[in-house]
C-alpha cells in the first residue's frame, strides 16, 4: 500500500504503520520526520504517480512546471 | 530525485483534505468575509492554515483520554472556535455554522481528477480515499465531486483518527 498526503502527520503515521508514503507539498511547508527523512521541495510532483504507473504518459513529465497543480510530490 | 517506487504497489490510499481537496479555496472566501465582518484585518488564508494544526490537536485528545472517538464534526467546529478564540475573534457556534456549511465551496487542487483517472483507467491498483471525516459526510463528498477512486475510507471505522496506526 502507498499513501499520499499533504500533512507531514499523515505521512508519518502510515510509515509507523508500515505503509509508504508520498508527501505532496502543497502549501511550501518542508517535511521533517524525527527520524531524519525529509523531503524538500522539487523532489517529484503529484502527477508523477500517474506518469510512473503507465511510462506512455511519461512525455508529460513537463507539463505541470509550476508544481501547484499537483503539488511537489516527495516520497518518504 | 528520489523515484516512487510503484512496482509492488497494488493500493494507493490519498488523504482528501488539503491533499485532493483545496481547503484554503474551499474556504478562504467565506473565512474572509467573517473575518473581516470582525475587525479581522489578517489573511484568511492563513487563518485556514493555521486551523489544520489545531485540528490535528484537538482530534488527538480521546486516545489521550482514552475516550470514544469524537464526530469529525464536532471536532472541525470545536477547531475553528479555538483558533478565533486564540486571535481573539469575536464568534457564536452558529457563525461557525454557516463557515462549515453554507460558505463552504468544496473545490478540488487542478489536475487531480485527470491524474486519479489516468491511473484507474490502469487497472493495476485499488484507489481509495483515507480520510479523517465520518463516512457518510465523506461518501457524500467523493460521490458529489466524482473522484475516480474505488472506495472510501474513513478513519471513523478505526474508531480514532489518523494518524493513529490502527487507521493505516
Amino acid at each position: 500500500m502507498f499513501h499520499v498526503a499533504a500533512q507531514a502527520w499523515d505521512i508519518r503515521g502510515a510509515r509507523a504503520a508500515g505503509t509508504a508514503g508520498a508527501y505532496i507539498n502543497r502549501y511550501d511547508i518542508h517535511y521533517v520526520d524525527p527520524d531524519g527523512s525529509q523531503a524538500g521541495p522539487g523532489s517529484a510532483r503529484f502527477g508523477g504517480i500517474a506518469r510512473r504507473a503507465n511510462p506512455d504518459l511519461e512525455s508529460q513529465k513537463n507539463q505541470d512546471p509550476g508544481g501547484r497543480g499537483f503539488g511537489r510530490m516527495c516520497p518518504v | 530525485m528520489q523515484k516512487i517506487p510503484l512496482g509492488p504497489v497494488r493500493a494507493i490510499t490519498f488523504n482528501m483534505y488539503g491533499t485532493l481537496l483545496d481547503l484554503v479555496t474551499c474556504f478562504a472566501a467565506g473565512f474572509d468575509e467573517f473575518l473581516k465582518a470582525k475587525g479581522y484585518s489578517g489573511s484568511a488564508d492563513d487563518v485556514v492554515v493555521a486551523s489544520q494544526a489545531t485540528y490535528l490537536h484537538e482530534s488527538n485528545v480521546d486516545p489521550l483520554l482514552d475516550g470514544p472517538r469524537t464526530p469529525f464534526g464536532i471536532v472541525r467546529r470545536v477547531t475553528l472556535s479555538q483558533v478565533f478564540y486564540e486571535l481573539k475573534i469575536a464568534h457564536t457556534m452558529d457563525d461557525i455554522q454557516q463557515l462549515v456549511t453554507t460558505k463552504a465551496t468544496p473545490t478540488l487542487f487542478p489536475g487531480v481528477k485527470e491524474n486519479l483517472t489516468r491511473i484507474q483507467s490502469l487497472g493495476k491498483y485499488n484507489l481509495s480515499v483515507l480520510s479523517n471525516g465520518d463516512l457518510p459526510s465523506l461518501d457524500r463528498a467523493v460521490s458529489g465531486l466524482g473522484f475516480p477512486v474505488d472506495r472510501a475510507i474513513s478513519a471513523e471505522q478505526a474508531g480514532y483518527y489518523k494518524p493513529y496506526a490502527g487507521v493505516y
